[in-house]
């Protein structure tokens, strides 16, 4: 094999490689949930909606973008195509956590309207009066 | 005595009308479409809040833009931190009113065409927006739909000219809300 051959083989390589490290980036599906990842922090659905309606502004810098485990207990949950929006309200609370699960990342038969659960999910901060997370999992 | 029946209906009156119901959702659904003959884009948002009152016509739409839902995570990535800057502008609103009222029955079954006015403010730029859609009322549950072309150039979004082809001038935005009764 001459040396030529030899470089222009190696290039060829390196270009695919490259290729397909590209194209595996760019068509890279969105996650679907934080299941994996490790919570920032663990709170309680009722004090998470305290520290919104206190200061949105601080609670922002607290808590958005942040992978939150939060308790609560379910009051409503709405189906659409993608999904299962998990409502979390305390009785006593006027508003409350509005969790948006993947169809993926769900079970139905355990979470049930009245249910404890633990959430994990994406902090997306305060819209109108309630807290909002995605690409939520169920946590123990 | 007429006054007696007088104040009773006053009192009923005013009975009537703070118990005025209005329409709530917090699982609204609203998505975006934009077709170019390059790419076709879409985001989803599950979680718009809104708030319709049947008696003023006052009607809100509220979501966040981190909750619009996208199949592919570079396009989530560059929706939010690129062209949206949602850190800096977490939220999206449409504040207005419906502007014939007298025209919508919330208590009869049926598809009425409904005119809304107000504003609407995303990425930190308020706009006045007008636009027609309908409200559906079915077995009590009430439905608002609509759609309505954004510019991202009308709202200071800059569209880097590298991927300029890709995105549409207007984006086709979708809202289908249905509500519960509060």
């Amino acid at each position: 094999m001459s040396k030529t051959l030899k470089i222009v083989l190696i290039v060829i390589f390196i270009c695919l490689v490259s290729a397909v490290i590209v194209l595996m980036h760019v068509f890279k599906k969105a996650d679907v949930s934080v299941g994996s990842k490790k919570a920032d922090i663990n709170i309680e659905a009722s004090a998470l909606l305290k520290k919104f309606e206190t200061n949105e502004d601080s609670a922002n810098n607290q808590y958005l973008n942040k992978i939150i485990l939060v308790s609560g207990t379910v009051a409503s949950l709405t189906k659409n195509d993608q999904g299962v929006s998990v409502y979390l309200k305390n009785k006593d609370d006027a508003a409350g956590v509005m969790c948006g699960f993947d169809k993926t990342t769900i079970d139905t038969t355990i979470v049930k309207t009245g249910v404890q659960i633990n959430v994990k999910g994406i902090c997306n901060g305060y819209n109108i009066d309630d807290v909002e997370l995605s690409k939520c999992s169920l946590a123990k | 005595m007429k006054i007696k029946i007088l104040s009773i209906a006053l009192l009923l009156g005013i009975i009537q009308l703070t118990n005025a119901q209005k329409y709530i959702s917090k699982t609204g659904h609203i998505w975006f479409y934009s077709h170019t003959s390059m790419e076709d884009i879409e985001g989803h948002n599950h979680q718009v809040a809104s708030i319709l009152d049947p008696v003023t016509g006052d009607l809100i739409f509220s979501l966040l833009q981190k909750s619009f839902e996208f199949k592919v995570k570079l396009l989530e990535e560059h929706y939010n931190e690129n062209y949206m800057e949602s850190d800096k502008f977490p939220k999206a609103t449409f504040k207005g009113k419906i502007t014939n009222l007298d025209k919508i029955d919330f208590k009869k079954d049926g598809t009425y065409t409904a005119e809304a006015t107000g504003e609407l403010t995303m990425h930190g730029v308020t706009k006045p927006v007008t636009n027609t859609g309908t409200i559906e009322v079915k077995n009590g549950i009430v439905t608002a739909k609509a759609k309505y072309k954004v510019v991202p150039k009308d709202y200071n979004i800059e569209i880097p000219s590298l991927v300029a082809d890709k995105i549409a001038k207007e984006v086709e935005v979708t809202v289908d809300i249905t509500y519960n009764a509060n």
